[in-house]
């Protein structure tokens, strides 16, 4: 027992001072910063107090590879280091505070999509997680936790602590909540513009419907489906309305160059096109439409024996007219018509009388009689004005000058006047 | 017996030795130090000794804790057809009906679900409601069962990725491409430049070393009656092999041997602790290293001060420090006199090595890492 006793006694003497010695270099830590990043790599800033007597430092590092160390004294002087088993010595220099800053990727394991940061810390630590991190378990009720700039933080007590936390975790009702949003801005913006949207807005009826029995996943699919299906139904309108305005091009180009022969069947399947539209049946619209538009490209002018039965009617027509005027007018043919004279009578004007009865006449009224007189009573209005070189205003104020004073009397002879003097006025 | 006792209390004494540092690290943490640490967000701190928990934290672990519930409530039954059991084995809770989940009265978890899983999600629902119960009475039990609600959705979740590999393939793709670690904005200074100011640092620090030195002769010389003849020998010897030695660094560093120079001032400030150490009146020892390690400082303070005189800045702030360094230096040649005047020869160890917490200097106003 005795040399136990001994044993042990010059082990404790021997190592003591060791213990002594290596706890010298040791450093007081103040503080610990740990910002983890989504690829799982750990960036620390590890602040610690260290003696200014000393020339050298001992700090023990956190994980077990480190890169990038850069340590700096409290002036902010790059100091330099060496690593040993747990950590690295510094060259101190007689710093009174050290700032460690160090990467490392050995602090943190992954499950699936579970983050796992482990780490033992020997102050209490700030730990930033890596933006859109829930976290999922804690070791230890933390000091402090919330959010700054967006990035979650944890503040832990010094000691074992395990973090949990997932990247990226999908909040399902937020993420139905918004394709819901997104599909009910797009159909009605679309409906605005006179697009019928049924089926689309049926399906967006079914993923509201399931939003409301919590059933989020499922809505945010219907929700993107109702979309989908409005982007696709907005696609087949444009088309439609693309293939409705072509038809009508070729309708309207047919009409200008009378390619009329078939064009009603055309005008009418253009109809039907704007028909189907209006109520949403767009890939019906398009398909009628491109038919509308075939049968006025295919329309033709009419067949050229109805241009011949036109013109031999046409033809006939003016031969008719042209027996006519020969009956009624002697001198058919010549440039100006001659009023008619069959059946010939000769006719002789009584200028007394009419002087007489009117004694106010103006004196181109009575040379106008006059011609008429020599004219067998008779002329067409025409002749008169070449007669007398009158314009055909000044012409019209005499003959209707005299037809009111009931000295001639006025006959329609197809497009032409005839203007004659009144039997009253005749001799026997 | 005895021998028993003996034995044993030397094997407590060697496994609790290497703990010292850490009470020697408890005890002089932060002092004198300057602020560099930038605080982040208030301080709600948890007061672990009566078990309370700021009412902030509690929200903010409830306010967690429902969001991961309802998350995944929302993911794992948002659907037509719940998953149905894989046979996979559940973590802690089998299929089994469990007597605790009698009066569950939570959400519904669908038909046909893994048992499994509808435990993990009644557990998890059932501590959550318990620690709502305990908000008012016991926050810190409360939080405490927040954190043993997400304990079984984290297991939920093990157990859905594992039983839906498919699901976890697609979300991983989706949150591929997330945040990367960037050193971007980390100076990460050159090997030439870390050479170059170590060389100025080596400088700096052997003049400190110097005045030190200075300044504990002195102070050797006003308490040298106090020491006992061969402790006044011991003393006299440590800071004469430092002068000693100090002078062949100061000849190294004039031939540009910077390496040796660090190597030989690490020896002569580690042996002026250990003949320090090898007083016979640890009284004795522990006053100079006391008084080793406020010169240090003191050293320090004043070449700070000249830098900042150079620049024309403020110095009031430093001298005040420095005069509180020297007080406590005069504190520790006091205190160990009258110690001896009473002859209790333990003097004023505290059995670390480092300067005494009585009459240290404030501290700099700082921040030290707080969110």
């Amino acid at each position: 027992m005795r040399k136990i006793l001994l044993f042990v006694g010059l082990l404790t003497l021997f190592l003591l001072p060791a213990m002594a010695v290596s706890a010298q270099n040791e450093v007081t830590p103040l503080s610990l910063d740990l910002t983890v990043y989504s690829d799982g790599n750990v960036k620390i800033v590890y602040y610690v107090e260290s003696d200014p007597t000393k020339v050298r430092a001992d700090v023990d590092l956190f994980g077990s590879v480190y890169s990038t160390v850069v340590v700096r004294d409290e002036e902010g002087n790059p100091l330099a280091s060496t690593q040993r088993p747990s950590g690295i010595t510094v060259d101190s220099l007689g710093a009174t505070e050290l700032t460690v800053t160090y990467y490392t990727a050995s602090l943190t394991t992954k499950e699936g999509l579970l983050w796992i940061l482990n780490v033992t810390t020997p102050v209490s630590s700030t730990i930033t997680l890596p933006v859109g991190a829930a976290i999922f378990d804690l070791s230890h009720v933390p000091v402090d936790l919330g959010t700054v700039g967006g990035l979650q933080y944890v503040k832990m007590p010094a000691g074992d602590l395990s973090i949990y936390y997932i990247v990226g975790l999908p909040n399902v009702q937020q993420e139905a909540q918004t394709a819901i949003q997104d599909a009910k801005t797009y159909i009605e913006d679309k409906e605005a513009t006179g697009i019928v949207l049924e089926g689309a807005r049926d399906q967006l009826e079914a993923a509201q419907s399931l939003y409301q029995q919590q059933i989020y996943v499922d809505a945010k699919e219907a929700a993107v489906d109702a979309k989908q299906l409005a982007i696709s139904t907005v696609s087949a309108a444009d088309s439609a309305s693309t293939k409705i305005s072509l038809a009508a091009d070729a309708v309207q180009r047919a009409q200008s160059e009378g390619r009329t022969s078939g064009l009603s069947e055309a005008e009418a399947e253009l109809q039907s096109a704007r028909q189907l539209y209006q109520v949403g049946s767009y890939p019906e619209a398009e398909m009628t439409a491109i038919g509308a538009a075939q049968l006025a490209t295919a329309a033709k002018a009419p067949d050229n024996i109805m241009l011949y039965v036109g013109v031999v009617i046409l033809v006939a027509a003016a031969a008719g007219g042209y027996v006519y005027l020969k009956r009624v007018r002697p001198s058919l043919g010549q440039t100006t018509p001659q009023a008619p004279a069959a059946p010939f009578t000769p006719v002789e004007v009584d200028f007394a009388m009419i002087f007489e009865k009117h004694e106010d006449l103006r004196l181109e009224d009575k040379e106008v009689l006059r011609y008429l007189a020599e004219n067998n009573g008779e002329a067409f209005a025409s002749e008169i004005r070449d007669r007398f070189d009158l314009p055909r205003s000044t012409a019209w104020r005499l003959i209707r000058r005299l037809i009111r004073e009931d000295i001639v009397e006025e006959t329609k002879i197809g497009n032409q006047s005839l203007i004659r003097v009144m039997k009253k006025y005749h001799k026997a | 017996m005895k021998t028993r006792v003996l034995v044993f209390t030397l094997l407590m004494m060697l496994l609790l030795a290497p703990l010292t540092h850490l009470v020697y690290a408890e005890e002089t943490g932060g002092e004198g130090t300057e602020g560099t640490v930038e605080g982040t967000g208030e301080e709600t701190g948890e007061d672990t000794g009566s078990g309370n928990i700021d009412p902030l934290i509690l929200e903010q672990i409830k306010q967690d804790t429902e969001a991961r519930y309802q998350e995944l409530y929302n993911l794992i039954f948002g659907q037509s057809s719940p998953p149905e059991d894989e046979g996979t084995e559940g973590e802690g809770t089998e299929g089994e009906e469990d007597p605790e989940l009698a009066g569950y009265d939570g959400p519904e978890i669908p038909e046909g679900t893994d048992p499994a899983l509808r435990n993990q999600f009644m557990h998890a629902w059932m501590a959550m409601q318990q620690a709502q119960s305990m908000e008012g009475e016991s926050p810190q039990a409360a939080a405490q069962q927040y954190l043993r609600a997400m304990k079984q959705l984290r297991n939920a979740w093990r157990k859905y990725q594992k039983d839906n590999p498919e699901v976890v393939e697609e979300l991983l793709e989706e949150t591929e491409g997330g945040e990367e670690t960037s050193e971007e904005g980390d100076e990460v200074p050159t090997e030439e430049e870390i050479t170059e100011i170590q060389q100025e640092l080596i400088n700096r620090f052997q003049e400190r070393f110097q005045e030190q030195l200075t300044n504990m002769f002195s102070n050797y010389n006003e308490v040298q009656g106090d020491l006992s003849p061969g402790d006044a020998v011991k003393a006299q010897n440590a800071l004469y092999h430092a002068e000693q030695k100090l002078l062949r660094i100061q000849e190294r560093i004039r031939a540009g041997e910077y390496d040796e120079a660090l190597d030989e001032l690490d020896e002569t400030t580690e042996g002026l602790d250990e003949e320090f150490e090898e007083l016979e009146d640890p009284a004795s020892a522990q006053m100079f290293r006391t008084m080793n390690q406020y010169e240090a400082r003191i050293a320090k303070m004043v070449e700070k001060m000249e830098r900042k005189a150079t620049r024309g800045e403020d110095t009031s702030e430093d001298e005040d420090l420095v005069n509180q360094f020297r007080g406590n230096v005069n504190s520790a040649k006091n205190e160990h006199k009258e110690n001896k005047g009473k002859g209790d020869g333990q003097g004023s160890d505290n059995g670390n090595g480092k300067p005494e917490d009585k009459g240290k200097p404030d501290k700099p106003d700082k921040d030290k890492g707080n969110k």
